[in-house]
C-alpha cells in the first residue's frame, strides 16, 4: 500500500524479546551516533533514526533506492538475532507502529510518558548524527505531537498502576503536597522502601523508619533521611506522624488501636493516614473504627490499580482515532511534498502563460486595466489549482482505508 | 427599568443554575464534554454581568443603596458568593467546586427571585452608616456561607475516604487540607466582616431603635454565630477542635446563619426587614 514511503522499521521489543536478548541487543546512549554512521553508510538507507530503551531497540530507517533496506539493519544492529525476536514493518504500518510507541500505546507500562523524552532524545541524537531527513524530520516530530495528543486527549497516561503509588496518591490526597506533614514507614523491605522512595519524590516534609531491627531502619535513613526507630520505640516514633505506611512481615497486629487513639495523638487537628501494605495485615482493624483515622488496606487499594489499568485500555479504543487521523494527515502532507517541485513551478509557468495570452490578444499594448485584470484572473487560477492539489493529497487516501490498515496491523501484533 | 429587573429576576435563578451544572460537569474529568470548559467563563462573566446589572437598574430606580429586605439580601449574598469562588477558584483551579458552591447560589438566588420584590420603588436616602452595616453584613454571610459549604465539602471527601471510595469526589475535590484551610480562612474573612457590621448595626440601633435590646432574638443568634465562627476561625490553636470538628461546626453556622437572614421575615425581632 505505501512501498512509495521507503520506510521500513525494524526491531525488538518486550513484545518479542524477553530481557536477556534485550540486554544484549540494547545500544547504549554513547554508542547510537555510531550505529547511525554505519546505518547510513552502505548505499541502501538515506536516512535512518534509532530508538533504543529499556523495552525496545529498533530502528527506522528510509530506503534510498529500490533495494530493501532490511537486511543492513539487521546486519547492523540484530547480528545472529533469531527471526522470531524480531518485528519488520512497512510503509503505514511502520508509522502507525511509530506513532503508537511515542503514545506509550505499546509500551509494557501501558501509557507511561518516559517513553515521550526518550523519543525526543532519539531524534536529536540523529539530528546530531546527520541521519535524519526530509522524511523522518516531520515523520517522528509527528509523533511527538501524537504522543502528546493521545496522553491529553485520552486517559491512557492517567491512573497509577502501583499499589506504593497509589498509597502516595491518597496520602496527597488527604494533605496536599505533605511538604509540612510527617510520615513514618513502617518495615523497611523492599516495599517499605519503596513506598518510602515516592514519598521523598512528592517532597514529603519529614520522613522517619521504624523496623523489628534498629540497624535495617537506620539503613533507611542512611539512604532517604529521617530518624530510625526500633518497633518497641513506636509510640514514640507515632508522635506527630500524619501518614503511616505499615509494610512489616510476620503476622500479628504491630500498630493498635491504643497507638492511635485521641489520647497518644495528643488531640492533633489533622486527620491520622494509615496504609497497611503488609500480608497477612499488620494494622488492628479496630483502628478504622477511630475518630479522625482513615485506614487502608492493600485489598482496599488494589482495585484502584487494577481499575486504572482497565481504564488506560479503554482509552486505547480512543487513541486509535487520534492515530488514525494523524497517520492520515501524514500521508496527505507527504502526498503533497510529492508535488512540491511541480507545485513550486506553477507560479511561474501561470506568469509566461498569461503575458503569453495578454500579447497574443493585445498584440503588447495592454491597458494598465487589462494587466490588472489578468494578474488577478492568474493569481485566482493559481489558488485554486493549489487547492486542488491540497484537496486530492488529502483525498488519496480514504479513512475508512485507513482505519481498516490500522485493524489489520493491530491483528498482526 | 423594571421591566428590565423583572426580566433579570426571572432569569438569575435559571442562569446560576445551568452555571452550576456547567462547573459540575468537571466532576467527570477528562470525560467531560468539552463545551463545558468552553461555556464556563463566559457563562460566568453573563450571569453575574446581569446579577450586577439588576442591582444597579434597582438602584437607578429607589435613587439610593438599594437592599432594604432579607430577600434583596440574599441575593446580594448570592452574587457575593458567586464573586467569592471566581477569586478562590482563579487561584486554586478546582472547577468542581464550583459545582456545589454554584449550586448554592442558584438556591439562594431561587428563593430571593420567588419571595423578593420583583420591582424597585423609590426609597428615602441610606446614609453611609447602613451602607456600611448591610455591605459587610452581605460579605460577612457570603464568607460564611463559603466557609459552610467548603465544610461541608472536607466532611463529604472525608466521608468518601473514610468509605474507600476513589470515585469523582475523590479526584475533582481539593484535598482535605486545602478544604479545611479553606474554612477556616472564609470563617475568618467571615468573622472580620460580621464584626464591622455587628458593630456599625448595634451603634445604628442605640441610635434610631427605641426597642432595641441585647436580648433581641435576632441579635442573640447573629452574636451566637459571630462567637461560633470565630471559634472556627482560630480552631487551628484550639486544642482538641480537630479539623473534621472545624467542618462540622462551619456547616452547622451555615444553617444558623439561614435562619437568622429568614428570622427578619417573622415577628419576633425588632430587626423587621421582609
Amino acid at each position: 500500500m505505501d512501498a512509495h514511503l521507503g520506510l521500513c522499521l525494524v526491531g525488538l521489543s518486550h513484545r518479542s524479546a524477553a530481557v536477556a536478548v534485550r540486554e544484549r541487543y540494547a545500544v547504549q546512549p554513547e554508542d547510537a551516533p555510531a550505529c547511525l554512521q554505519g546505518l547510513t553508510d552502505g548505499t541502501t538507507i538515506a536516512e535512518a533514526f534509532l530508538l533504543s530503551t529499556c523495552n525496545r531497540t529498533e530502528a527506522l530507517v528510509v530506503a534510498a533506492g529500490a533495494d530493501d533496506p532490511e537486511p543492513a539493519v539487521r546486519l547492523q544492529l540484530f547480528r545472529n538475532l533469531a527471526d522470531e525476536h524480531l518485528y519488520v514493518f512497512r510503509g503505514v504500518h511502520a508509522v502507525i507502529h511509530l506513532f503508537r510507541v511515542a503514545s506509550g500505546l505499546d509500551s509494557l507500562v501501558l501509557g507511561e510518558s518516559e517513553i515521550q523524552s526518550q523519543v525526543k532524545r532519539a531524534l536529536e541524537v540523529g539530528r546530531s548524527a546527520g541521519t535524519i531527513g526530509e522524511l523522518l524530520l516531520p515523520l517522528v516530530t509527528q509523533a511527538l505531537t501524537v504522543g502528546k495528543r493521545v496522553r491529553s486527549e485520552t486517559e491512557v497516561g492517567l491512573g497509577t498502576l502501583s499499589v506504593a503509588k497509589v498509597a502516595v496518591d491518597v496520602a496527597q490526597r488527604a494533605f496536599g503536597n505533605l511538604a509540612s506533614n510527617r510520615a513514618l514507614v513502617i518495615g523497611t523491605g523492599e516495599t517499605g522502601l519503596l513506598v518510602a522512595r515516592h514519598l521523598k519524590s512528592v517532597g514529603v516534609g519529614a520522613l522517619d523508619f521504624a523496623n523489628r531491627t534498629l540497624e535495617r531502619a537506620q539503613d533507611a535513613t542512611g539512604e532517604l533521611g529521617g530518624r530510625a526507630y526500633a518497633l518497641d520505640q513506636l509510640p514514640e516514633a507515632l508522635r506527630g506522624a500524619d501518614v503511616v505506611v505499615v509494610c512489616i512481615d510476620g503476622g500479628g497486629a504491630v500498630l493498635k488501636r491504643e497507638h492511635v487513639n485521641r489520647r497518644a495523638r495528643g488531640g492533633r487537628d489533622r486527620p491520622l493516614l494509615v496504609i497497611d501494605l503488609s500480608v497477612p495485615r499488620s494494622v488492628d482493624p479496630a483502628v478504622a473504627g477511630l475518630d479522625d483515622v482513615l485506614l487502608y488496606g492493600l485489598d482496599d487499594l488494589q482495585p484502584v490499580v487494577e481499575r486504572n489499568l482497565r481504564s488506560r485500555g479503554e482509552a486505547t479504543e480512543t487513541s486509535s482515532q487520534i492515530l488514525v487521523a494523524e497517520v492520515h494527515k501524514f500521508l496527505a502532507r507527504r502526498t503533497y511534498a510529492a508535488f512540491s517541485p511541480a507545485i513550486a513551478e506553477l507560479p511561474g509557468r501561470f506568469k509566461e502563460l498569461r503575458e503569453a495570452v495578454l500579447d497574443g490578444v493585445t498584440g503588447g499594448k495592454a491597458t494598465p486595466r487589462e494587466l490588472e485584470l489578468a494578474h488577478e484572473l492568474g493569481k485566482r487560477l493559481l489558488d485554486l489549482a493549489l487547492n486542488k492539489v491540497k484537496e486530492g493529497a488529502r483525498r488519496s487516501r480514504s479513512t475508512a482505508a485507513l482505519e481498516a490498515e490500522y485493524q489489520r496491523f493491530l491483528e498482526n501484533l | 427599568m423594571n421591566a428590565f429587573i423583572q426580566a433579570g429576576t426571572v432569569l438569575l435563578p435559571s442562569a446560576y443554575m445551568l452555571l452550576a451544572v456547567l462547573h459540575g460537569m468537571a466532576f467527570a474529568g477528562k470525560r467531560a464534554p468539552a463545551f463545558a470548559a468552553r461555556l464556563r467563563p463566559w457563562a460566568f462573566a453573563g450571569t453575574t454581568l446581569l446579577h450586577v446589572a439588576v442591582f444597579g437598574a434597582r438602584w437607578t430606580v429607589a435613587g439610593t443603596f438599594p437592599i432594604d429586605g432579607a430577600w434583596l439580601v440574599v441575593s446580594a449574598t448570592a452574587l457575593s458568593v458567586a464573586l467569592l469562588f471566581a477569586v478562590i477558584s482563579s487561584r486554586t483551579h478546582h472547577v468542581a467546586v464550583g459545582g456545589v458552591v454554584l449550586s448554592m447560589v442558584a438556591l439562594l438566588q431561587t428563593a430571593a427571585s420567588a419571595f423578593g420584590p420583583v420591582r424597585a420603588v423609590q426609597l428615602p436616602p441610606a446614609d453611609s452608616f447602613k451602607l456600611i452595616h448591610v455591605g459587610t453584613l452581605i460579605l460577612a454571610a457570603a464568607a460564611l456561607v463559603l466557609s459552610g459549604i467548603f465544610g461541608y465539602l472536607h466532611l463529604l471527601l472525608f466521608r468518601q475516604m473514610r468509605r474507600k471510595r476513589f470515585g469523582p469526589l475523590y479526584s475533582q475535590l481539593p484535598n482535605l487540607e486545602h478544604l479545611v484551610r479553606l474554612t477556616r480562612r472564609a470563617a475568618l474573612a467571615g468573622f472580620l466582616f460580621l464584626t464591622a457590621s455587628l458593630n456599625v448595626g448595634i451603634a445604628l440601633a442605640h441610635q434610631r431603635v427605641a426597642s432595641f435590646e441585647y436580648t433581641d432574638p435576632q441579635v442573640l443568634l447573629t452574636m451566637a454565630i459571630w462567637v461560633h465562627f470565630g471559634l472556627i476561625a482560630f480552631s487551628r490553636r484550639i486544642r482538641g477542635f480537630s479539623a473534621r470538628r472545624a467542618s462540622i461546626a462551619a456547616v452547622a453556622g451555615l444553617v444558623t446563619l439561614l435562619i437568622t437572614i429568614l428570622m427578619t421575615l417573622v415577628p419576633i425581632t425588632f430587626h423587621q426587614l421582609g
